[in-house]
């Protein structure tokens, strides 16, 4: 029973981690570009949703959408205004240009917040907060069931947007040849802030999913980054269901150690599983494409 | 052989003077512990990041836990001090070795791909280390001290132990220690495996079919990048004579150590001497006037920093001078240009 | 002349992309001494069989002999140090290094001293004539310097055979002149040559033998007066050259 229970709380947690790391891997296999800043976004957007659940009455789950289309406007005008200029000038290396750049915006979301709001860990009070479903002996927390279950569908969503229209068929085109969205009409550059929008109106669907059961805090980002990095490796830069897949992977690997070992035990082995990856199956465990 | 015009280039000079001071500055009477303070973590930054400068600048590949190679030079210099009774003189260069390894590793499974893979595995690597330690009372029986780390206790002034009542000495090691980075940076940069980097962070395919190994040049890059952090890092913990993990595993050291070395000038001799030496006096000045209550003001405007520099500056604040100068050189070439017009004319 | 001794053989050479067959049981060889033109349409797998010859791709299945030696899925950088240096269809400069110090990346190769390797390079580019540009950025050359770049940085590597890639391509009359020259002069100094080429008749005239590639396989084989007599070369790509032309 204590490891159906385990089971449940993994996958749970381990969905959202796929929303968050399908953003960024979207991003990356596209764009070739690292969002550095993707940690705080997702903190920018808990922060959008705890304040606007706290001053309107509208349902958390309602707000979360808001978030979500306010991070696309967001991520579409920072790739569009700022992210393609410097992109546009990267010729022979690495974009390394626009991870330093997100980086550095990384910095002064993270800070900005924690000067102005100050580094306390601060919990929404939303109407869901710390209901459950009880059936038998196991217990399941309502909003990370909802939190699941939304997770779950915006990563099925993206799917079949990337596979069945026109415009993810671009997108996809794009991150095997650049120069193929082209051919089909579309500018590269639309691909990429789309694509870019994608990424961060994900994190701002977390962002307000989470907020009914986990706190925020200025560096709460760096929590979910760090394991999404992971996640892109282990699923396969730009591969959708290896994102949830490697998701819900960390999420077991994480309840399942903390269990049998202890948290810090889960982490070490996440970072080793890593390494194992690189090292036998570079390319994550559900990409088509070589190296 | 030796050409005096040559020496006596203004570089030159200024570099000497300003080495001259740093020799002379703990002897002049006026100069207060906190002056030495500041001084000794400004030339430990600028080694830092000249070692960090040989990864992220010559071999292109951007690390955001770099920390880490600091914080495992730091836990085993202690760690041999404490319990093997090795002196850190020694005990350095294992703990640098054993950075090397580790760093060896990681390079060996990610460079084989392409993209910023490094960079991704360099953030976790860092975590991973930093909650290990925090996590672990001890390894292979030895006390880490856990979260709270250890503490070298006073045992008398020694030379061999790294034990000083006054940061003098220390100033003169991080003195000597900059100063041998730097000049290594300069070999490394003018020699075969500088060239060879710097075809490989143009064109990784063209350096190649000229018979450059890429895997093995990027390794050997990596691999003293963290070796000379490690160094830093053992002699900054005697320094301190206490450690934790989240001090020395610190991703926010980690990423001022990337944006000094990026801010002064990615794969340049002098950019991350620059880029250290403006920005670790800004962040203590600022911590001064604004105390800790706005301890986050000098990342908020380190951030901005960088942002500007990586769309302005891209090549960093070294490049002003090349500007400068192009610049300077063009609005002769326009004054000739008219002399000649206007001699035609007449 | 009379004795020729093989220098590289291909046997079986194949090499798919994902569905696509590249390149499929592709046979040639090569005599020392000798310039080998390799001709076909866009797309014939020409640039991909020299991928595979300087060990930039892996065939999927065949073997590669060099010297008797089998070198298939070498690394490109052993393959350079053992003696096969190439050029590039789209030229691929160091676009930050000056023309001298792209050039003494292949000297690296075989000399250890930074300073040797620039005297040498400086001869080599003295040579092929590109003495004027040694420290323009490569950023800032143009297309014909940049091809001569290109053989002078594979030179530097001092190879035994030289793979040159549309060396040609978007010259005008005169500097394709010039390029033949170049290649003729390079064969008279002892170096090998596998050359690429869309502009016929350089090929014609510089070649002693002329492999067609079509569609991945190789259609013909001979002196470029057979080939150009040969009817399956003339349907499949000459006819269509000529009338491009």
């Amino acid at each position: 029973m204590l490891y159906l229970q385990t089971f449940i709380d993994a996958l749970m947690i381990g969905g959202v981690y796929s929303v968050i790391a399908v953003g960024l891997s979207l991003i990356f296999g596209v764009m070739r570009v690292i969002n550095w800043s993707h940690g705080e976004s997702l903190m920018v957007s808990m922060l959008i949703a705890l304040y606007m659940n706290q001053y309107t009455p509208l349902d958390p789950y309602v707000i979360m959408l808001i978030v979500g289309a306010v991070m696309f406007v967001y991520g579409y005008v920072l790739q569009s205004v700022v992210i393609s200029r410097i992109l546009s000038r990267e010729t022979d290396r690495e974009p390394i240009s626009c991870l330093l750049f997100t980086a550095g915006l990384g910095m002064v979301m993270s800070y900005s917040v924690q000067i102005i709001f100050g580094s306390k860990q601060v919990m929404a009070q939303t109407k869901y907060n710390g209901r459950a479903l009880h059936m038998g002996d196991l217990v399941v927390s309502l909003p990370k069931l909802i939190a699941f279950i939304i997770a779950v569908v915006a990563v099925a969503a993206l799917w079949t947007f990337l596979q069945k229209s026109e415009y993810g068929r671009a997108i996809r085109a794009t991150s095997q040849n650049r120069s193929v969205a082209t051919l089909m009409g579309i500018s590269e550059k639309r691909v990429y802030s789309v694509s870019f929008a994608i990424g961060t109106m994900l994190v701002g669907l977390a962002g307000g999913m989470l907020i009914p059961y986990f706190s925020v805090y200025p560096t709460v980002g760096s929590v979910f980054s760090n394991k999404s990095f992971i996640i892109v490796v282990l699923g396969g830069k730009g591969s959708v269901p290896g994102a949830l897949l490697g998701g819900l992977i960390v999420g077991l690997i994480e309840k399942f150690g903390a269990l049998f070992f202890s948290e810090s035990v889960a982490q070490i082995i996440v970072f080793l599983m890593f390494i194992a990856i690189l090292l036998f199956k570079p390319t994550g465990l559900l990409s088509k494409d070589k190296g | 052989m030796i050409d005096k015009k040559k020496l006596l280039t203004p570089k030159n000079i200024l570099v000497t003077v300003v080495l001259l001071i740093l020799a002379l500055l703990p002897i002049f009477p006026t100069t207060g512990a906190y002056a030495i303070q500041l001084t000794c973590l400004t030339m430990l930054f600028i080694y830092w990041a000249s070692a960090y400068n040989i990864i992220g600048g010559f071999a292109g590949h951007t690390s955001l836990g770099h920390a880490c190679y600091v914080g495992i030079g730091a836990y085993v210099a202690v760690m041999l001090y404490l319990y093997g009774g090795i002196s850190p003189w020694i005990g350095m260069f294992i703990a640098g070795i054993v950075a090397a390894v580790i760093a060896g590793i990681i390079g060996y499974v990610t460079f084989h791909m392409r993209g910023s893979y490094y960079t991704l595995s360099s953030v976790a690597l860092l975590n991973c280390f930093r909650i290990a330690m925090a996590a672990s009372k001890e390894i292979f029986g030895f006390k880490t001290g856990g979260a709270v780390g250890l503490k070298i206790s006073w045992m008398g002034e020694s030379v061999s132990g790294m034990q000083f009542v006054s940061k003098v000495p220390f100033y003169y090691i991080f003195l000597v220690f900059m100063i041998l980075c730097v000049l290594l940076c300069w070999y490394i940069k003018n020699s075969k495996m500088g060239y060879y980097l710097a075809a490989i962070t143009t064109n990784q395919d063209a350096a190649s079919s000229l018979g450059v190994n890429i895997m093995q040049y990027k390794l050997m890059a990596l691999c003293s990048s963290a070796f000379l952090m490690a160094l830093g890092g053992a002699v900054y913990a005697f320094f301190l004579t206490s450690i934790d993990p989240l001090s020395m595993f610190n991703y926010d050291t980690s990423a001022r150590i990337m944006l000094m070395t990026v801010v002064g000038g990615l794969g340049t001799l002098w950019g991350p001497v620059l880029g250290a030496a403006l920005l670790v006096p800004l962040n203590e000045w600022m911590r001064a006037s604004f105390g800790a209550r706005l301890s986050g003001l000098s990342f908020v405007i380190y951030g901005i920093i960088l942002m500007l520099v990586v769309m302005f500056l891209p090549k960093g604040l070294v490049s002003l001078k090349d500007k400068y100068e192009k610049r300077r050189y063009e609005k002769q070439q326009a004054k000739e240009v008219a002399v000649k017009e206007a001699s035609v004319h007449e | 002349m009379s004795e020729q001794k093989e220098i590289l053989r291909t046997e079986h050479l194949t090499i798919k992309f994902g569905g696509l067959v590249a390149n499929n049981d592709v046979n040639i060889h090569l005599n020392e001494g000798e310039i080998l033109g390799l001709i076909g349409t866009n797309g014939a797998g020409k640039t991909t069989l020299f991928n595979m010859l300087a060990g930039a791709l892996k065939p999927t299945s065949g073997k590669i002999y060099y010297r008797g030696q089998d070198i298939t899925g070498k690394p490109a950088d052993k393959i350079c140090k053992m003696g096969i240096g190439r050029t590039y269809q789209v030229v691929q400069p160091f676009t930050s290094l000056t023309v001298e110090e792209n050039v003494m990346v292949g000297c690296l190769n075989r000399h250890r001293n930074i300073e040797r390797a620039r005297k040498r390079a400086d001869e080599i580019l003295e040579e092929l004539g590109l003495g004027k540009h040694i420290h323009t950025k490569g950023a800032n050359l143009g297309l014909p310097q940049l091809k001569r770049m290109e053989i002078a940085r594979a030179l530097a590597t001092e190879p035994d055979i030289i793979l040159l890639d549309e060396v040609m391509a978007g010259l005008n009359p005169t500097e394709c002149e010039e390029a033949m020259e170049l290649v003729l002069n390079l064969r008279k100094k002892g170096y090998t040559i596998i050359m690429i080429e869309h502009i016929m008749k350089a090929v014609m005239n510089v070649s002693d033998r002329i492999y067609v590639l079509n569609q991945g396989v190789v259609i013909a084989e001979g002196t470029p007066q057979e080939v150009s007599t040969n009817q399956e070369v003339i349907d499949s790509y000459l006819g269509g050259a000529k009338k491009k032309c």
